[in-house]
């Protein structure tokens, strides 16, 4: 396992791409190469529509917390502080770009890791505690706020569907898409990632109508984007080194790189992953976030008044501002879209996750698969009582030191001519965007450790 | 450089020893960024912390030939 093998072109083994035809990645490769000869404008649709797994990690990692930042960050500071959402996620991309070079041309990761370093950087700091464990306590945030969400939306429809209640209808669409990916004879992976391309597509839709209701000021908005300001005090630390660890974070990089093991990318399809970084990932999740923080400048933020804390009120109090039933209706829909495309993605990882750090053979037909896929959904219980503190602090604290080290490995690995051959890093700027990256998550490392100690104040 | 950066020295090879100044670079960074900030000190611990970690960045970035 983990090494390349011989098929029509060199590919890294990984059980979930046998789910797809030998003759449907040949005639992938074969399209690819018609696209590459494609004007620059069809070309990037061209790529946009064999995309997938970009498209996945941006509905994943707009989640929950990232929603709710968008939205008091809209509220609080207006436009100020545009500039750490795309500067964030860029920083973010050069690891996930890592992520995919291992996934072309140089192995599964967890293998990789337990090979080279040690099993417990691969299989417990990486597998088990950055994306399997996370991934079980994240979902409870989700649940509780599709939950909400669906609760307020349904009024606008004409009916009531309490959370109490409607928890077993996210649950069931997300069993449904979660079970379906990698399954063969069926259309598997591809149906999940056209979902999260829809859902995407939602969003902008959604929160494009309340931006085009409510107006962008274009001055403001270019500034934010430009000026890096930040606000004055602990806050201001608080807010970039939480954004920047927020977009860099081991689960991101490693559904990037198991999503693209999934649908069978080889070495000739580093360029179709770079583009789906770029269009899939990056651009989505600025263009999102954008939309969000310019509805909540243009209303909440200017209007002054008091900011609610959690995104179900703080939706609750922009929705009437829209005018219409039918905004309210699109803006819920598109807040609705953003956690339930993370509990997809919560569960995927974590199956995949449980099962390289075991070593276990991946089979989305066994029962093992479907329990460890469907961990993050025992998240619905947030419907009815919330997360046991002493847990979220325990994960909370693992993750944020053992983050750094499991980066640190990817960057060892990546940088390693023994590991990666002729395929390692060659690039220095690549390595320095890496390398801010790895200052991004060992600030959240020290930030955790200096607050413990009280240094903070 | 990267010959250095390679290079095994007792358990690790240079670039790990690189990763641990540069984190260690990064909690003087922040711990002087609270003093200055928060608490009004002298922000030279601050800069000396940024200056080391822009430092480490720039060598660790430096490829294997």
């Amino acid at each position: 396992m983990g090494e390349t093998e011989e098929r029509s072109v060199k590919r890294i083994h990984y059980p979930l791409a046998e789910a797809i035809p030998q003759e449907q990645l040949d005639a992938e490769i074969a399209e690819l190469e018609r696209i590459e000869k494609l004007p620059l404008i069809p070309k990037i649709l061209g790529y946009i529509k064999l995309g997938g797994p970009g498209f996945i990690g941006a509905a994943f990692t707009l989640g929950a917390g990232t929603v709710t930042s968008s939205m008091l960050s809209g509220s609080i500071y207006g436009y100020k502080t545009m500039w750490v959402l795309w500067f964030s996620i860029v920083v973010g991309i050069f690891m996930v770009a890592a992520g995919l070079r291992f996934a072309t041309k140089g192995g599964r990761i967890i293998i990789l890791q337990n090979k080279y370093h040690h099993w417990i950087i691969g299989s417990v700091l990486t597998a088990l505690g950055g994306v399997a464990i996370p991934a079980i306590l994240w979902s409870w945030g989700q649940f509780a706020l599709a939950g909400n969400l669906l609760e307020s939306l349904t009024p606008h429809l004409g009916f009531s569907f309490p959370r109490q209640y409607n928890w077993i209808a996210i649950v069931a669409l997300t069993t449904w898409l979660t079970l379906m990916y990698g399954k063969k004879n069926s259309p598997g992976v591809r149906f999940v990632e056209n979902f999260m391309k829809w859902a995407i597509a939602l969003m902008v839709v959604g929160f494009g109508f309340s931006v085009v209701k409510v107006g962008v000021n274009v001055s403001e908005f270019i500034k934010g984007n430009l000026t890096p300001w930040i606000p004055p005090g602990g806050e201001g630390l608080d807010l970039v080194i939480a954004s920047g660890a927020a977009a860099c974070g081991v689960m991101d990089w490693f559904l990037f790189h198991y999503t693209g093991l999934a649908r069978g990318w080889s070495e000739r399809h580093e360029k179709l992953g770079k583009m789906d970084m770029i269009f899939g990932l990056l651009l989505p999740f600025i263009l999102v976030n954008w939309l969000i923080v310019t509805a909540f400048a243009q209303t909440l933020y200017v209007s002054g008044g008091a900011v609610p804390e959690s995104a179900v009120e703080l939706a609750a109090v922009f929705a009437p501002l829209l005018g219409s039933e039918l905004g309210a209706i699109f803006f819920y829909l598109a807040c609705l879209a953003i956690p339930v495309t993370t509990i997809v993605g919560l569960n995927v990882v974590c199956a995949i996750a449980i099962f390289e750090a075991f070593g276990w053979e991946a089979n989305v037909d066994s029962l093992r698969w479907k329990i460890c896929a469907l961990l993050p959904s025992t998240g619905f219980l947030a419907v009815f009582t919330s997360r046991p503190v002493w847990l979220v602090i325990f994960v909370t604290a693992f993750i944020s030191l053992t983050n750094n080290i499991c980066g640190w490995s990817w960057y060892l690995l990546l940088n390693d001519k023994k590991v990666m051959g002729e395929n390692r890093c060659k690039s220095y700027l690549w390595n320095l965007g890496i390398m801010v990256a790895l200052c991004f998550v060992n600030a959240a490392a020290i930030v955790y450790i200096f607050n413990r100690f009280g240094i903070f104040g | 450089m990267d010959r250095i950066l390679d290079r095994k020295y007792g358990p690790f090879s240079g670039r790990v020893y690189g990763l641990i100044l540069n984190l260690i670079a990064n909690a003087v960074a922040i711990h002087g960024a609270i003093n200055y900030v928060i608490k009004g000190q002298s922000p030279l611990e601050m800069y000396v912390g940024i200056g080391t970690t822009a430092i480490c960045c720039l060598i660790l970035s430096v490829p294997s030939k």
